[in-house]
């Protein structure tokens, strides 16, 4: 459903995303993640075009999507990451006006995700908390059944409550056959709805996999007490997780015995192993 | 859309436009109760010992401005092309930039038009409100003036006709240069500047004879009145280069907002 090619964008000298390739399949809700400035939104600002790009190609099912494709933007929502809208205008009137752009009126999908999101239409958008006006940015997105929805941390500004509503929202999408592309900070939301996850760091993607992959990729968390771990960390040379007195943690990917033939030269008090959590991983990745 | 940009700009249409009506409305009112007689002959005299150049920069060594027709001719006339220019230059700079300066480019260019419905949305919008002020202003001149009996509707009709040769490509000149911006505030200022600049250079051109070729540059003389009264016809020339004007930063303006990053 959205495939970007080789998608490369500087600002002037500065690198915004370098190279980055992905494929999102019709009906799958794929999670982008990343730390701050990793080039999460500068994607997504490719995606929709407002920005331009320095190389590569966007197709949305199968067509390129350049700028003046109108039959694209008709099947495309969009969140942004922060909810910017007429402050004259009251939500009913927010809600007419981007209705106003598509020849059929979606009132009954409007009004059904006003309840769903408990939305105070008569107010105006100017008296909107950031909250409010994230939910009146989630509607705006969702209102006219888009095929493709693009959301730029839709989540942030919403109380917990409001949150499990918008995720049985998009699940109710998914099931429809809606392809989501969602990019998020936030770990345990990813864990929940996503099928699959992007992880994108300085600009690159660093890994496509399923949450599930993600949890079995023979990635380990190694605890060590030993009195010689300075010794062990020098030969280990590698990022740790934490650090206390005689004892390391770091996550550990190759073969497990290397491992073990390179601690018995030690004095090891204890060792323990884990399965990591699929935070560890990520954090795995945000360090490397 | 355009409905709606015309709903948002109505209220600084309505205050430019009241702004003008005061000044003509005040200026009907004084004109009925004072002109005539003693006071005609008083402004005559001190016109008389004013500095020719001066008298020039106001059409006054051409005009009598003892009657209210003789002021809408000189004063009436420049007061009317420096506030529906500055209008047109502050409307211009801002129609198109507003949503970008407000975030709300991501709401409407996430809808399904291009940006080229964009751009002619908001320039639809901007010609209505510059159309709309100069109804209006001409509408009231000519009650005001056929009240007052100076009418003379030819006349009036060209020289209410004359400062749009100017408002448009201040209007355009405006949007141009905001497609270099993302904020308004920079280029509200550089909009004023630039009418401001331009008033100025077509004075100091009607000032000296030495300097008068520098009027090419300022696009008041594009409606300038001077050739109007005198020779009772529009200067198709400054006409056709006032259309120039517009063509080509129309073009510009589509051209610049196709490749710009809009976030």
């Amino acid at each position: 459903m959205l495939e970007i090619k080789n998608l490369t964008k500087y600002y002037k000298d500065v690198k915004g995303v370098e190279d980055l390739s992905l494929n999102i399949d019709k009906g799958e809700i794929f999670g982008f993640i990343g730390p701050n400035g990793a080039g999460k939104s500068t994607t997504i600002k490719c995606v929709m075009n407002l920005i331009n790009k320095t190389s590569g190609d966007i197709y949305i099912n199968k067509k390129l999507n350049d700028k003046d494709n109108i039959s694209l933007k008709k099947i495309i929502g969009y969140l942004p990451d922060e909810v910017h809208l007429y402050d004259d205008l009251t939500v009913t009137q927010m809600f007419e006006y981007s209705n106003s752009f598509y020849k059929k009126h979606y009132s009954k999908r409007i009004e059904y995700l006003v309840e769903k999101l408990d939305i105070d239409v008569t107010k105006k958008i100017e008296e909107l908390s950031l909250g409010n006006l994230k939910k009146v940015g989630i509607v705006l997105a969702m209102m006219h059944e888009p095929k493709l929805l693009i959301l730029d941390e839709a989540t942030s500004g919403l109380d917990p409550l409001m949150k499990e509503i918008f995720y049985e929202l998009l699940l109710e999408e998914k099931k429809k056959g809606t392809t989501i592309f969602f990019s998020s900070h936030n770990l345990s939301e990813i864990k929940k709805i996503c099928d699959r996850v992007g992880i994108i760091k300085d600009g690159h993607l660093v890994t496509v996999d399923t949450i599930e992959e993600l949890s079995t990729n023979h990635l380990e968390i190694i605890t060590i007490v030993s009195k010689d771990i300075s010794k062990i960390k020098k030969e280990l040379n590698q990022e740790l997780i934490s650090e206390d007195k005689n004892k390391i943690k770091f996550i550990h990917k190759d073969d497990i015995n290397n491992l073990i033939n390179l601690l018995s030269k030690y004095n090891i008090e204890k060792i323990l192993i884990e399965d990591p959590e699929v935070e560890d991983i990520f954090m795995h990745y945000y360090r490397r | 859309m355009l409905k709606r940009e015309l709903k948002i700009n109505k209220k600084s249409l309505i205050i430019w436009t009241s702004i003008i009506l005061v000044l003509f409305f005040i200026a009907y009112i004084t004109y009925s109760s004072m002109m005539g007689g003693e006071t005609s002959k008083a402004l005559n005299e001190m016109l008389a010992i004013m500095p020719e150049e001066m008298l020039k920069m106001f059409n006054m060594d051409i005009v009598d401005i003892d009657t209210m027709f003789g002021w809408f001719k000189t004063e009436g006339y420049t007061f009317i092309v420096i506030f529906t220019c500055l209008y047109s230059a502050i409307l211009g700079s801002n129609i198109l930039l507003k949503e970008e300066s407000d975030k709300t480019i991501d709401f409407l260019h996430s809808k399904p038009i291009t940006r080229n419905n964009i751009v002619t949305s908001k320039i639809q919008c901007g010609l209505i409100n510059i159309a709309i002020m100069f109804t209006v202003i001409t509408v009231f001149n000519i009650i005001g003036m056929a009240i007052s009996n100076n009418l003379q509707i030819k006349l009036l009709l060209m020289l209410s006709v004359a400062p749009i040769f100017s408002a448009i490509p201040f209007f355009f000149i405006g949007i141009f240069i905001s497609t270099f911006y993302k904020k308004t505030t920079k280029t509200n200022g550089i909009g004023i500047g630039l009418v401001l600049v331009s008033y100025f250079i077509q004075i100091i051109s009607a000032i000296s004879s030495d300097v008068e070729f520098i009027k090419y540059t300022s696009i008041f003389t594009l409606s300038d009145s001077r050739d109007i009264i005198l020779n009772n016809s529009l200067n198709f020339v400054y006409i056709i280069i006032s259309i120039v004007i517009t063509i080509i930063t129309i073009v510009g303006i589509y051209k610049r907002y196709n490749n710009k990053e809009l976030v």
